[in-house]
């Protein structure tokens, strides 16, 4: 690891965890026979985080750094035995990375993926709120990434 | 703001079969330190290395645009998504500026929903590129801004 690359590094290791969480939402979605569109949102969720974890592993690699793997295991906060709390979940990861991503754009090493990473989370998180049934005012966030601005 | 280090990051995302730590979603957003509301404008105005002397023109050039995206919004009262977007623009220029923004007056037509995605686009195209020239302090916001405006382009995309 190293320190050019640390805010990167943050970014990977929160990929890892969304591919991981995604990769759960999506079988249990489709276990819990959940409304098509959700389980289209987790699959394309999945692949985006996917993209993203490869994009921040070869950009890594380019400032010499070592990507770091994901971890053996994560633990899933809350019981997935409804599409609601799936969805919770998927929102959860998207606001975790939004806020991952604003801290790493501090760093000038690799600010501009970070940014990326931050935008995509951001509107990810948007399009499942309102999934969810909440109404616009309630999906979007006025500062994602950084909620204690609100 | 402070940068936890990876290994903070890394002990909060847990191993479930370590039995410790926390869950899947914990931690890291609750690990930003940015300035409070109160006094986030000035915070955001003082850099902490060398860019920090392109940070005025960075901040003045996200206010124009607020300012120009807030009254592109000016859509008949209760209209969605028109009436979230204003507020968030509102909230934008309240943390940039330092003082509350008030709603413009109603226009009296629709507005054009094409349009005013393909503007929140270019503005997230441009608070992108400005942050990644801002200081290591106004950097975030600039990229939290580029990230609003692209949601604020989907809301307006069917």
């Amino acid at each position: 690891m190293t320190d050019r690359a640390a805010g990167l590094e943050s970014v990977l290791a929160g990929e890892h965890a969304a591919v991981y969480g995604y990769g759960v939402a999506g079988a249990v979605l489709v276990k819990l026979q959940a409304p098509v569109p959700l389980i289209a949102a987790a699959r394309g969720g999945l692949d985006a985080h996917r993209v993203s974890r490869d994009r921040l592993s070869d950009a890594i690699a380019a400032f010499a750094g070592t990507p770091p793997g994901p971890l053996a295991a994560y633990q899933i906060p809350f019981a997935l035995d409804t599409p609601a709390a799936v969805l919770r979940l998927l929102i959860a990861l998207e606001d975790r990375l939004c806020g991952i991503a604003a801290n790493a754009v501090e760093v000038s090493v690799g600010r501009p993926l970070s940014a990326d990473v931050l935008g995509a989370a951001a509107v990810r998180a948007a399009q499942l709120r309102l999934l969810s049934g909440l109404p616009a005012a309630g999906a979007v966030l006025a500062f994602p990434g950084l909620p204690r601005l609100r | 703001m402070r940068l936890p280090t990876t290994l903070d990051r890394r002990s909060a995302l847990v191993v479930a079969a370590s039995g410790v730590g926390a869950a899947l979603t914990a931690g890291c957003s609750g690990s930003i330190h940015p300035p409070s509301p109160a006094d986030a404008p000035s915070a955001v105005r003082t850099a902490g290395s060398a860019p920090a002397d392109v940070d005025p023109d960075l901040r003045s050039r996200a206010i124009a645009d607020e300012r120009r995206l807030l009254a592109a919004c000016a859509a008949p009262a209760g209209q969605e998504p028109f009436v979230t977007l204003r507020q968030l623009h509102r909230d934008h220029l309240r943390l940039l500026t330092g003082q509350a923004v008030a709603a413009p007056a109603a226009a009296p037509g629709a507005p054009a929903a094409p349009q005013l995605a393909a503007a929140e686009r270019a503005a997230a195209t441009v608070r992108r590129a400005d942050c990644v020239r801002a200081s290591p302090s106004l950097a975030p916001l600039l990229a939290s801004l580029a990230a609003s405006a692209e949601v604020a382009a989907v809301l307006l995309t069917p």
